[in-house]
C-alpha cells in the first residue's frame, strides 16, 4: 500500500508561525494546526506517492531520528487522520 | 438628536408605537415595548444614543412584550422578540432590561457575517485598539469597565467587530452587564459610573448595567486597527503577570473565540492571521485592578 | 476564560501519543514545541459549528446541589432528542425553563415535584458544569 496527496498543496493556505503551521483547507473549510513533522508528511507526499516505509525513512533522515515500530505506528495514525480529512489517500498496489 | 433630548412623553410614544430607532455603532436598532419600567430604564440608560431617521435601514427590530403564564399566574413575565421570533423563554418582568440587552447581543452574534465577530472586549488608546478576548467569568467586562474609567475609549465589552478586508475594528458601545460581586467592585472603584438597576435572579446571577460614556457613543463612527491582544484571566490572590503569548497560540485562541470564524472560512483565516501578525499578544493574570491597569497602561503607552 | 474551557476549543484531533481534547495548554505547547519526533495535527473547531456539534449533555437524574440553577430556581433544559449513547441534543440555541424551588406562597417544592415539572415540559436537568460549558460555547448565557 502506498499513500498519495489528495490535494494540490498550493491550494492550501499555509502560515508559518515559527515552526508551527496553521493550514486552511478550502475544500472542507477547516483550519488545521500542524507541527513541523505534520507538515513535512504533506510536503513529501506532495512530491511523490510513498509507502509507509519510505515515508518513515525520509522523515527519520530529515529529523535525524532512529525509526522504530512505535514511530511507524505514529506516522500511520497521522496518515489515517489525513485521509479522514481528505488530504491524502491510500492506494493498495495489487488492486 | 439623542434619546436624552426627547421628552419622556415622546420617548414613551415611540417605544409603544412605531418603535424607538437608535444607532448603536455600525447597526441601527428599533425597539418596541409597552412595559413601563423598561421604558423608564431605557430613557436613562440609552440617553446618549443618537436617533435614526425614518429613511435609514434598521438591522434589528426588537420587542419586549408582557405576558402571563398559565403555570405561574401570579408572576408577570416578559418575552423578548427579534424580528418576530423569540429566542428565549419568558422571564420575570424584572429582568426585562437584561433580557433585552442579551437578546440584542444574540441577534448581532447570530446574524452579522460581513464582519468577523470576536467574543472580546475592545478599547482604544493612543489611536489603537486593545482587544481583551475572554470567556465568561474571566472578568473581561469588569476589566473593560475599569479601563474606560481610566481614559480608554470603549469599543465594546462583548464584541470585537473586525472588517476582514481593512482590518479596522468598529466600536459598538452598548450597556455593559456587570455581574454579582463586580457590581459593588465597580461602585466602590468608580463612584461616578452610571449603573442601572440591580437585576437579581438572571441566569448569570445579579446583573447591573453600566452606561457607556457619552464620548464613546458620540465617537462610535471612529474605527481603529488593533495593536494589542491581551488574554485576561482574573485569579484570586494571583501575582500580576503580563507575559508574551506565542503568535500561534494567539491565532488558535482567537480563531476558536470568534463567533463566525467557520462561516467566513478563508476570509476569517486570513483576517485572524493578519490580526495576530500585526499585534503584540500577551496573557494577563491578575487579581488586583491597579496593578493590571498599570501594566496595560505601560503596554499601550508606546 | 478558565483553563478547562479554553482547552476544549481547538484540541479536537491530535495525532501521536496524545489524545483528543482536554490537553492542558502547557502540555499542548510542550507537545507542539519539543516533540518534533512525532507529527501533530489538530483541527480547529470554533464558534457556531462547535456549538452545534457539541450541545450534548447528559441528564441528571436527581435534583442535587450540582444541578444547574440558582438558589431560587432550577433550570430545565429543552432538548431535541436523545442520541444512541444516551446524551441529549440541546439544539443550536439551548433554551432553559426556570422551575422555582418554591411554589406560590413560599412552599418548598420537593425534588420529585421539581423533576415532575421538568418532565412535564419534555425537558431535562443538566449539571452546572454542563450548563456553564454549553453556555460559554454558545454564548447563550453571556450574550
Amino acid at each position: 500500500m502506498y499513500w498519495l496527496s489528495n490535494v494540490d498543496l498550493s491550494s492550501l493556505k499555509i502560515e508559518n508561525w515559527d515552526g508551527e503551521y496553521t493550514v486552511f483547507q478550502p475544500e472542507s473549510g477547516k483550519t488545521h494546526f500542524l507541527n513541523e513533522m505534520g507538515l513535512k508528511i504533506l510536503l513529501i507526499l506532495d512530491q511523490s506517492p510513498a509507502t509507509l516505509g519510505t515515508l518513515c525513512q525520509e522523515l527519520s533522515e530529515y529529523f535525524t531520528l532512529l525509526p522504530d515500530a512505535k514511530f511507524s505506528g505514529q506516522i500511520m495514525k497521522t496518515l489515517q487522520r489525513y485521509e479522514a480529512l481528505g488530504l491524502v489517500s491510500s492506494v493498495t498496489e495489487n488492486t | 438628536m439623542n434619546v436624552g433630548q426627547l421628552s419622556q412623553e415622546t420617548f414613551r410614544t415611540l417605544l409603544t408605537t412605531s418603535g424607538l430607532r437608535v444607532k448603536t455603532g455600525p447597526f441601527n436598532l428599533s425597539i418596541q415595548t409597552r412595559f413601563p419600567r423598561l421604558i423608564d430604564q431605557l430613557h436613562q440608560m440609552y440617553a446618549h444614543y443618537a436617533l435614526v431617521n425614518e429613511a435609514e435601514i434598521v438591522e434589528f427590530h426588537v420587542r419586549v412584550t408582557s405576558m402571563r403564564s398559565i403555570r405561574r399566574p401570579l408572576t408577570r413575565l416578559i418575552q423578548f422578540e427579534v424580528d418576530g421570533r423569540s429566542p428565549f423563554p419568558p422571564v420575570p418582568a424584572e429582568q426585562a432590561l437584561a433580557t433585552l440587552e442579551w437578546g440584542i447581543n444574540l441577534a448581532i452574534a447570530m446574524r452579522i457575517n460581513h464582519l468577523l465577530l470576536f467574543h472580546s472586549a475592545a478599547v482604544e488608546r493612543n489611536g489603537h485598539v486593545l482587544l481583551l478576548p475572554a470567556w465568561p467569568g474571566s472578568g473581561k467586562t469588569t476589566l473593560c469597565t475599569a479601563l474606560i474609567h481610566r481614559g480608554y475609549r470603549l469599543f465594546s465589552d462583548e464584541f470585537g467587530l473586525m472588517d476582514p478586508q481593512s482590518s479596522e475594528f468598529f466600536p459598538l458601545p452598548r450597556l455593559m452587564p456587570l455581574k454579582n460581586q463586580s457590581i459593588q467592585v465597580i461602585r466602590d472603584y468608580f463612584p461616578e459610573a452610571v449603573l442601572g438597576p440591580e437585576i437579581p435572579g438572571t441566569l448569570k446571577g445579579t446583573v447591573a448595567h453600566m452606561r457607556p460614556s457619552q464620548e464613546s457613543i458620540e465617537r462610535s463612527d471612529e474605527s481603529a486597527k488593533a495593536r494589542w491582544i491581551v488574554f485576561p484571566k482574573w485569579s484570586a490572590g494571583a501575582n500580576l503577570s503580563l507575559e508574551s503569548l506565542p503568535q500561534s497560540e494567539a491565532f488558535l485562541l482567537l480563531a476558536s473565540n470568534a463567533f463566525n470564524y467557520e462561516v467566513l472560512g478563508e476570509t476569517a483565516f486570513g483576517a485572524v492571521t493578519s490580526l495576530v501578525r500585526n499585534c503584540e499578544c500577551r496573557k494577563l493574570v491578575y487579581s488586583d485592578f491597579d496593578n493590571a491597569l498599570k501594566a496595560l497602561d505601560a503596554l499601550t503607552d508606546g | 476564560m478558565s483553563e478547562n474551557k479554553k482547552q476544549k476549543q481547538p484540541d479536537q484531533n491530535v495525532v501521536g501519543n496524545s489524545t483528543a481534547r482536554n490537553i492542558p495548554q502547557s502540555s499542548r505547547r510542550r507537545l507542539l514545541k519539543s516533540t518534533a519526533a512525532i507529527p501533530v495535527i489538530m483541527t480547529l473547531h470554533s464558534g457556531a459549528a462547535m456549538a452545534r456539534s457539541s450541545n450534548l449533555a447528559g441528564a441528571e437524574i436527581s435534583v442535587h446541589e450540582d444541578v444547574a440553577g440558582t438558589d431560587s430556581d432550577v433550570f430545565c433544559a429543552s432538548h431535541e432528542g436523545q442520541l444512541e449513547g444516551g446524551a441529549y441534543d440541546l439544539g443550536e440555541t439551548p433554551s432553559y425553563t426556570r422551575i422555582p424551588r418554591q411554589k406560590e406562597g413560599g412552599v418548598e417544592r420537593t425534588p420529585d415535584e421539581i423533576m415532575q415539572a421538568c418532565e412535564n415540559q419534555g425537558g431535562i436537568f443538566i449539571s452546572s458544569g454542563a450548563f456553564n460549558s454549553i453556555g460559554s460555547r454558545t454564548g447563550w448565557t453571556e450574550i
